[in-house]
């Protein structure tokens, strides 16, 4: 089920009124139903999954209740290598297992030696990326006695697949989330405001943004050797808030719709184009796998800490896995890669938490600097994003190729209903949105909020990409 | 709780007050545009058409029939009524929108070929139909072909998700501003140009011709119409069929399938003495290319030539 369909539309609030007007008063049908919901959303995509989740589930409650219960170091070791080995394979065969059997016959391929390849046929199920992060954080905490496991199987079982954010995140960590199953919610009339608010702004994000840009991504990546620099150009640019606009808006509704069910959400996205460097960037850009990768990976390597050559290693480590986690191909590892060398100097140099205060602070335009400084960083994430939209390394290569060589800078016309001068002020208003919020983490929520959100939804009416129905790329990964 | 579902309420409410009026000023502001495809629309739905002879067809009427000629020949008001790119599914509905409004015509003239009878699978030329939509007969019309419309009545503005930029036109239009978007004359649309090989055209259908299960498809497409053909003389309406000239190269390309819905329609008119088959698909027209802008369209050479002959068929049968 998409966020984005009729279905979601009357899906919603249905639990809505069954959560807050049935189920009111009983915290365990309460969450008991939250589940029943969360299959359902998710089995709406494919019921044959969810066998998946709930194997996920039931490994990870029991190896939980385990190590609780378990004192010897050694067994509770075992136990997580269990945990661990369970979920990665998982994830491992489902996600991964085609790569390995292709990468292993092209390398022998270039070797000389001729090898068939017969990839398998698998579906990736949706958000396993995502849930599979979300149960390893919940068995390492308890491993690490950072929390006390859960009795309650329905509790523990909610927290995996909480259909808000059970497709496409935010990753949320056991400590932050369990914990509100237990407790009973009490409407609030300000957060669920907050909560129509994001969703709307999501949304916006979503079909407006996002779509929008992506008819222009997919004729010019399709095409790029027929394209000039000009094109080629906005085509990174229009991937840039494609990318950021489809899976921003994802997060944003689901912290939207968790709210209206009295949930609070990690914040996933902090305006991350108005970074003044890369190191701002990745605190500001998918925090909730950011911090993941940081506290279940790279601080155990070691961190910053440590020789000149472990720390190169572990910032490497770090973004190519995080690459990898996004896809089975070689330019999501290319992607990773490329950012770990823009992050690399700003470490060694001590620079990288610069910028940690909120940009142009207290003032409302940015100073020269800071411009300058924004847009270097938007060009670097650009010529990145080229590694992360094409479908292999030599087709970014020769994208990329092509963008500096061509210089020709003549308007190519598309075929696409959209205007390209109408898509450019959509992104200057959205940006322009943005930068007056960036404080703020719900846009649009203050003074005349009616206003703004009936403007928000008459251009999402208008604008909105209703013709071609787009999931979100985020599900993929 | 309350205080959230009438704010929620309120935002609707808002939202659809806001929508609702940029909506109807639009809407007017399109309406109110004479030198446009509008002005056409605007008379069909206002009744002031009122024609004796009805022309009906896709683009090959549009361009092939001078209603001009035929009210000078036959002093007679004729209009035609073609829609551009559009079978006869849609070319019904736009009948049935002339039908509510304007007097009953004494004789419907209904081109036809083989894509005619082929049903749309899509809606061509959608801006035109922007400011009559919540029109009863135009958006169950509609409907069955693009579903999105069954839900443009509930949600305003949302039928200018597609055309936007008819909807800033209509908004600057309400307000005084004038836009030409192709003028015509009583629903004819001359073409000044020299003949271009149509080669995709003429490919597309040489696998149409070739595939026989299109055969069906055509066949089902000649029934649904002949019920059409008889709501229309249940009405007393005379039903003239007119195949219009098509250029050889065409011709030889539909030679498999044409024979077959060719006969339907001459048996059918045969047997009803009140309906006519003209077929002009292998008049000396044809063989000219001078006639033609492509391989399926009469340029204004050709159509003003084609009109004449059609003006003295048309005689014929009123004198009968």
């Amino acid at each position: 089920m998409f966020f984005n369909s009729l279905t979601f539309a009357a899906f919603l609030p249905i639990v809505f009124i069954l959560y807050w007007f049935v189920f009111k008063r009983h915290l365990k049908s309460q969450n008991l139903l939250v589940l029943v919901a969360s299959y359902v959303f998710y089995g709406w995509w494919d019921y044959r999954f969810l066998s998946l989740i709930i194997l996920s589930t039931i490994v990870d409650y029991f190896v939980g209740l385990a190590l609780q219960k378990q004192q010897d170091t050694k067994k509770r070791k075992w136990l997580l290598a269990c945990s661990l080995v369970f979920n990665l394979s998982l994830l491992g065969f489902f996600k991964y297992a085609n790569f390995f059997i292709e990468s292993w016959v092209d390398a022998w391929q270039m070797l000389g030696v001729e090898m068939q390849s017969s990839s398998l046929q698998i579906i990736l199920p949706v958000g396993i990326s995502f849930y599979t992060f979300q149960t390893l954080s919940y068995t390492i905490d308890v491993y690490r006695k950072k929390m006390e496991p859960t009795s309650s199987f329905v509790q523990f079982a909610t927290y995996v697949a909480f259909f808000p954010q059970l497709v496409a995140g935010p990753i949320e960590r056991a400590s932050h989330l369990l914990p509100q199953f237990k407790i009973p919610r009490t409407f609030n009339f300000e957060t669920a405001k907050s909560g129509v608010h994001l969703i709307i702004w999501g949304l916006f994000q979503k079909v407006v943004i996002a779509d929008s840009c992506a008819t222009y991504v997919n004729a010019i990546f399709t095409n790029y050797e027929g394209m000039n620099s000009l094109t080629l150009l906005l085509g990174a640019v229009y991937f840039a808030f494609q990318i950021y606009g489809d899976f921003a808006g994802y997060s944003n509704i689901a912290i939207g719709v968790a709210r209206l069910l009295g949930f609070d959400l990690m914040r996933n996205f902090n305006y991350p184009y108005f970074s003044r460097d890369i190191a701002e960037f990745w605190r500001r850009w998918h925090i909730s796998l950011s911090t993941w990768f940081r506290d279940y990976l790279y601080i155990p390597l070691g961190g910053s800490k440590g020789s000149k050559t472990q720390q190169i290693r572990n910032v490497f480590v770090i973004f190519i896995v995080s690459g990898f986690w996004h896809g089975a191909n070689w330019t999501f590892v290319a992607w990773g890669a490329l950012n770990a060398l823009y992050f690399l100097p700003l470490l060694l140099l001590k620079q990288n938490r610069n910028n940690i205060d909120i940009v142009a602070g207290g003032r409302f335009f940015p100073s020269i600097k800071e411009i300058f400084q924004i847009g270097s960083t938007f060009v670097l994430t650009c010529l990145a994003w080229v590694f992360f939209r094409s479908s292999s390394i030599t087709d970014s290569l020769a994208y990329l190729e092509r963008l500096f060589t061509n210089l020709e800078f003549k308007k190519q016309y598309l075929n696409i209903e959209r205007y390209s001068v109408e898509m450019l002020l959509l992104i200057a208003f959205f940006l322009g949105v943005e930068w007056v919020y960036r404080q703020r983490e719900t846009p649009l929520y203050g003074k005349f909020d009616m206003v703004k959100i009936v403007i928000v939804l008459l251009m999402i009416i208008v604008f909105g990409v209703f013709s071609e129905h787009q999931s979100f790329i985020y599900f993929q990964f | 709780m309350r205080v959230f579902i009438l704010y929620i309420l309120k935002i609707l409410l808002v939202l659809w007050l806001f929508a609702a009026g940029l909506q109807y000023i639009s809407d007017r502001g399109l309406m109110r545009n004479e030198v446009s495809t509008y002005r056409e629309w605007n008379r069909i739905v206002r009744g002031q058409l009122n024609a004796d002879i009805l022309i009906l067809g896709s683009s090959r009427a549009y361009v092939s029939y001078d209603p001009k000629i035929l009210q000078k020949g036959l002093e007679l008001n004729a209009y035609n009524l073609s829609l551009n790119a559009a079978p006869y599914n849609l070319q019904k509905i736009k009948y049935e929108l002339y039908k509510q409004s304007n007097k009953t015509s004494k004789m419907v003239v209904q081109n036809v070929d083989l894509t005619h009878f082929l049903e749309a699978q899509y809606i061509p030329d959608e801006f035109q139909f922007i400011p009559y939509i919540n029109n009863a007969i135009l958006q169950e019309g509609l409907s069955v072909i693009d579903e999105n419309y069954s839900l443009y009545p509930f949600v305003p503005l949302l039928k200018y998700n597609k055309f936007n930029e008819y909807l800033l036109k209509g908004i600057r239009s309400f307000f005084g501003k004038k836009y030409s978007i192709k003028p015509s004359y009583d629903g004819y649309y001359p073409r000044e140009q020299n003949f271009q090989r149509d080669s995709i055209n003429i490919e597309r259908f040489k696998r149409l011709n070739t595939d026989a299960s299109n055969a069906q498809a055509y066949m089902k497409g000649v029934s649904e119409s002949i019920t059409f053909y008889e709501q229309l003389r249940k009405d007393n309406i005379k039903v003239v069929l007119i195949w219009a000239p098509e250029y050889k190269e065409r011709l030889q390309v539909i030679s498999n399938l044409k024979p077959m819905v060719h006969d339907k329609l001459l048996e059918y008119a045969t047997h009803h003495d009140t309906v006519y088959f003209l077929d002009f698909s292998e008049d000396t027209i044809s063989m000219n290319k001078d006639y033609f802008y492509d391989s399926f369209h009469l340029n204004k050479n050709g159509a003003e030539k084609f009109s004449k002959k059609v003006n003295t068929e048309i005689k014929k049968i009123l004198n009968k």
